[in-house]
């Protein structure tokens, strides 16, 4: 099952390079979507707006505050992707985690993210959002590496504070992308 | 235990805890926010955007 042949020797590395260009690439296709259709015509007032509105819904979903129906392909990757190899499998495999629109979403946090690289990124900006977003997705490859099954039973035990710090980092980044775009 | 071999656990210990993680990662745009006030524009920006990412792409990561 590739699912977890990703985690081992070669296959890890192409898994942890599909995803940062998995999560490039859609940074890169948000920012030229975002700059065709919206951001020419679109205030920058109401863009802002309407990324602070996003960023306090997604707080009161994670909160339990309000229920929404979070955009998402809730679908498992194909096991077919396995059948193109252990170094290609496991690329292909992580440039679709890495893009985020090819599995579930289990955090509000890639909507903020995707609606501010929308209404305000511009070329780099979206370059570096989308390398984070594979790089974040990455952290857990590596933690596996080095520390086996530990990983997932600590992430399942600590989800509620690894989910507030994540989402108070992106309450500062956004507050500092927001003023600056004022 | 050789010194190496007791950073290396160390290490492991630590990143086996994901609010490590995550407040490595707070940490790291609180320090793009700072850079930014303090006059450090465009790469402390774009530090923003990518600490931005790479928090929603560890809040995920767990799924996997």
């Amino acid at each position: 099952m590739l699912i977890s042949s990703v985690w081992r020797g070669r296959s890890a590395w192409a898994f942890g390079l599909g995803l940062i260009a998995g999560g490039a690439t859609i940074g890169l296709l948000a920012a030229a979507v975002g700059a065709l259709s919206l951001q020419w015509w679109v205030s920058t007032a109401v863009r802002v707006v309407a990324v602070l509105l996003v960023l306090v819904a997604a707080l009161l979903h994670m909160a339990g505050l309000m229920r929404l129906p979070l955009p998402q392909n809730a679908r498992q990757v194909p096991e077919a992707v396995a059948r193109t190899g252990p170094l290609l499998g496991a690329l292909q495999f992580g440039f679709e985690m890495g893009t985020g629109m090819r599995t579930f979403m289990t955090s509000a946090l890639p909507h903020v993210v995707l609606t501010t690289v929308l209404l305000l990124g511009g070329t780099w900006e979206a370059v570096a959002a989308g390398l984070g977003f594979g790089l974040g997705r990455a952290i857990v490859p590596i933690a596996r590496w080095a520390a086996g099954d530990e990983w997932s039973d600590g992430f399942d035990r600590s989800s509620k504070v690894t989910g507030l710090g994540l989402a108070t980092a992106v309450v500062v980044a956004v507050s500092a992308i927001v003023a600056t775009a004022i | 235990m050789s010194t190496a071999a007791g950073r290396g656990a160390t290490w492991r210990e630590a990143i086996v805890h994901p609010p490590v993680v995550a407040t490595a990662i707070l940490v790291a745009s609180i320090m793009a926010v700072v850079s930014l006030v303090g006059g450090s524009d465009g790469e402390a920006l774009l530090a923003s955007w990518l600490v931005m990412g790479m928090a929603a792409g560890f809040a995920v990561s767990g799924s996997v």
